[in-house]
């Protein structure tokens, strides 16, 4: 079985540790593009836990060894190379078009939370009012990293920010300076990650 | 549950951050994703089931 870790660009190494279960890293060209591949005899049988984590490692250790990571959501498994490069084909044109909007590019994961943001509102105006607090702070921040921002995403209670690599430390204080600025909001940012958020092209 | 409850804070929500990020985004070509733990199909729809399915396997393992 072939587990994919990321499709890339311009790699100029694969990086020196492990993949899932202690598997040797591979690249190979599956119908014009590059994957980050391990082989397996069998379905992944240890851990999931470790496994996720050492799919993620290796990920994150790709952003400093290609110009353009686009990682590949943990799971994604071929029997072979055949398999691999059919369902590339069928997605070539969407993979190459992400791999251009993330080229040099990290992202950031923000959540926010409102103080006093009613969870469970206890009727339908404090909901919306809840509601309208979290879409105002949003837009705020939004406004906010507009200068470093090539593209958004949003999911899971999280806002997430595509930057230029060389631009990611600046962004990273734009939000605490943002945090400083509101203290009646709880602000959490993670990262810089390999963008993973960004592995469908929206316009 | 807890993964890493003896790990520092910071530790903790970087790396329940990146797990997160593997399991729930990334591009996908082959639609729902699948995996198998001790003979059991887990879907991934979200950290906090994966967790919470394989605390239940452990128990039942140590059972």
């Amino acid at each position: 079985m072939i587990h994919v870790y990321a499709f890339v660009d311009g790699l100029t190494g694969l990086p020196g540790r492990p993949g899932v279960e202690g598997a040797v890293l591979e690249e190979i060209r599956a119908s014009g593009v590059v994957a980050v591949i391990s082989r397996h005899s069998a379905p992944a049988s240890g851990d999931p836990r470790a496994a996720a984590v050492a799919h993620g490692l290796v990920v994150e250790a790709l952003r400093s060894a290609a110009e353009s990571v686009l990682p590949a959501r943990f799971g994604e498994s071929f029997a072979g190379e055949a398999e691999l490069g059919e369902a590339v084909a069928a997605s070539g044109e969407r993979i190459r078009a992400a791999l251009e909007l993330v080229r040099g590019c990290v992202e950031l994961g923000v959540r926010l939370t409102p103080a006093g943001t009613v969870v469970a509102a206890s009727s339908g105006r404090a909901y919306l009012e809840a509601r309208r607090a979290q879409t105002s702070v949003v837009s705020a921040l939004d406004e906010r990293l507009e200068t470093f921002t090539r593209a958004v995403a949003s999911g899971a209670g999280e806002r997430v920010y595509l930057v230029e690599s060389a631009s990611a430390p600046a962004a990273v204080e734009a939000v605490h300076a943002f945090a400083a600025a509101h203290p009646d909001v709880s602000v959490v940012c993670t990262g810089p990650w390999a963008p993973y958020s960004f592995g469908e092209v929206r316009a | 549950m807890s993964v890493v409850e003896h790990r520092p804070l910071q530790e903790q929500v970087t790396l329940i951050d990146l797990v997160d990020r593997v399991l729930n985004k990334g591009v996908t070509l082959t639609g729902d994703i699948v995996l198998s733990v001790a003979g059991v199909d887990l879907v991934y729809v979200g950290l906090r089931v994966l967790l919470a399915s394989v605390a239940t396997l452990d128990e039942r393992g140590a059972a």
